[in-house]
């Protein structure tokens, strides 16, 4: 037990992403922090407005930031990187 | 979290500088404290708030004075404010009191969904972690200032501010990007937050003249 959450405890330390890197990991929308792990930013799931589901992908951040991973509304997610 | 900015403040006047009523917000404050089971403590007669103070000033993260002024402070289920709910402040104008109860019981959410051990020994602990935290709080400003002004505050004023909670350059740009992760959300209409979620539905309601273009 003890080598387990040994084991468990090393492997969080160790980078699995680049800083601030972003992806989708199913509904979430995640962010890569400074020790290289990924942080949750939000759920898809979780976001109200709107008819459509919201689902998470690949799109342009706002004027200046970007390519990134955000919640959009489905139909607004057609080809891009889930 | 610290109070609103006076580049918002100024930003704010050159749209529309109507502020809520008072007894709508103390019903606002009424509202979301029960619905979350949450109590509202005077900051500056809590003995409790006063350590922290001390605490914080001696290690040099913040002067005392200034964390009992100016930072409303939730621990749990108890929020203690420096204004008394519905009476406009130096550092809370009667809308920054809606925004700020929304901001603080997202803190709520996520202890809800953390649990305690996990939310405080993380909070506490890691100061990435922290930032991550007070994001997705500020993200609750964002979208509760998008449903009023129609516009997206600016983000990275709003990360800066976690310089007074012990967070680095590298937390806090981890905070801007996560906002501006969300902006593309709330800009097509998304509300991302729970505490957001209940309050805009509420002031839907209650106070649809307050939203952009709610007199037009």
């Amino acid at each position: 037990m003890i080598v387990l959450a040994l084991a468990a405890t090393l492997k969080a330390c160790v980078p699995v992403c680049a800083n601030m890197q972003t992806r989708c990991n199913g509904p979430y929308v995640e962010l890569c922090d400074k020790q290289g792990q990924w942080q949750r930013v939000m759920t898809c799931d979780d976001v109200a407005g709107g008819d459509e589901p919201w689902v998470c992908c690949e799109s342009q951040i706002g004027d200046d930031g970007g390519a990134g991973h955000t919640c959009l509304p489905e139909s607004e997610c057609g080809g891009g990187d889930r | 979290m610290r109070p609103i900015d006076r580049e918002t403040i100024a930003r704010r006047e050159l749209i529309g500088n109507d502020e809520p009523a008072a007894e709508l917000v103390r019903e606002f404050w009424r509202q979301m404290t029960r619905a979350y089971g949450t109590r509202v403590i005077d900051k500056g007669s809590a003995w409790e708030m006063r350590l922290v103070g001390l605490f914080l000033s001696r290690i040099h993260i913040l002067d005392e004075g200034e964390f009992l002024r100016r930072y409303t402070t939730t621990i749990g289920k108890r929020i203690y404010t420096p204004f008394d709910v519905g009476i406009s402040h130096e550092h809370y104008d009667l809308w920054g009191q809606i925004t700020v109860c929304v901001h603080e019981h997202q803190h709520v959410e996520q202890l809800l969904r953390d649990g305690w051990l996990k939310f405080a020994g993380r909070y506490l602990v890691s100061s990435a972690a922290r930032a991550a935290y007070e994001a997705e709080a500020f993200r609750s400003n964002m979208e509760l200032h998008f449903w009023r002004f129609g516009e997206i505050p600016n983000l990275r004023l709003l990360a800066k501010g976690l310089e007074h909670y012990g967070c680095d350059q590298n937390d806090i740009d981890l905070a801007e990007r996560m906002l501006e992760l969300s902006a593309a959300t709330v800009r097509r209409g998304g509300v991302v937050n729970r505490s957001s979620q209940k309050a805009i539905s509420w002031l839907e309601r209650h106070a649809p003249e307050l939203k952009h273009g709610g007199s037009e």
